[in-house]
């Protein structure tokens, strides 16, 4: 028992079933994106919506999934530095092969 | 108490686990590596092309892409997701039938993942979409190949923690740390497919 205790006590996070609800909210938001790519009435701004909800979902998985809202602030901080690095390298390559046609070709 | 001395000889000048740190730069690399490979795909996805396939379309994203049996393959790997935390949660709480059950289905939905990655390229293959047919084809393949290749390390990672749950001494000790760094890449992968789904397959060209 004392073992078990100890044990439980190394589980930072959430319940089963909170990770079963979150699960069903990840799909939730899966299913509205297919439905909004989908949607004529929204095209114009499908791009922004998907961003948002694609991001919400990074979000939850990253903060809840991986624990980075529960661990150490020093891997939130890792890997946000690392995303945004990798978020500039893909905005400046494609900015640049963007603006100059010339060098794809 | 072996536990967590174990643990203690583990613990780096930051406090923390090294592997898990370790880990977490692995995982920060990724993020550059995959920041990469899409930027390759974004620059050539609209790029101009003459080859058709047999019905005479032309091999764009728009005539290619199957939304809907993608979005099938998405639902599975945010399920193993799902599966994968609570695989860390039985590991971290010492309840081991349940954190074999989760490994075993978290394998089970990555190779379905793997599966319909197998038919959809066999699907483009058949249409005389490959690597070399245009820049398109390349990045793509490049792309969603190499994703697909994570998935795969990814089964290999946890078939070998699964296998190595049921020696006599199971885990060990640190049974939570080993899985839970199996499942912080297992979520990585999937965060990859979260934004690769978005970009390559809703976001029309």
């Amino acid at each position: 028992m004392a073992s078990e205790a100890e044990h439980q006590e190394e589980h930072h996070g959430l319940q089963p079933m909170q990770y079963v609800k979150i699960g069903v909210l990840l799909t939730a938001i899966t299913v509205v994106e297919l439905g909004v790519s989908y949607w004529e009435a929204v095209s114009h701004m499908l791009l922004p919506i998907l961003f948002v909800l694609s991001g919400i979902k990074f979000a939850i998985v990253v903060a809840l999934f991986m624990h980075l809202k529960f661990d150490n602030p020093l891997f939130t901080r890792l890997f946000l530095m690392s995303f945004v690095l990798g978020s500039v390298v893909l905005t400046m390559l494609t900015a640049l092969f963007w603006t100059d046609a010339t060098l794809t070709n | 108490m072996a536990a967590a001395a174990q643990i203690e000889h583990h613990a780096s000048s930051t406090g923390t686990d090294n592997r898990k740190l370790l880990m977490w730069i692995f995982l920060g690399s990724e993020c550059l590596f995959f920041g990469s490979l899409l930027a390759t795909y974004l620059i050539f996805k609209g790029e101009p092309t003459t080859a058709t396939n047999d019905h005479g379309l032309l091999m764009i994203p728009a005539n290619l892409l199957d939304i809907p049996l993608t979005s099938q393959s998405t639902f599975v790997l945010l399920m193993s997701s799902l599966t994968m935390v609570l695989a860390v949660y039985g590991a971290q709480t010492n309840r081991l039938k349940m954190m074999k059950l989760w490994l075993l289905a978290t394998i089970v939905l990555g190779l379905i993942f793997i599966g319909y990655q197998v038919f959809e390229f066999t699907t483009f293959g058949n249409e005389g979409l490959n690597p070399s047919t245009n820049q398109f084809g390349a990045s793509f393949f490049l792309l969603t190949g190499f994703h697909g290749v994570h998935v795969g390390i990814g089964v290999l990672y946890l078939g070998s923690l699964l296998l190595a749950s049921f020696r006599r001494t199971g885990l060990g000790p640190e049974a939570g740390v080993h899985v839970e760094l199996a499942g912080l890449y297992w979520h990585f992968v999937d965060i990859v497919w979260i934004v690769l789904f978005t970009v390559i397959y809703l976001i029309p060209a």
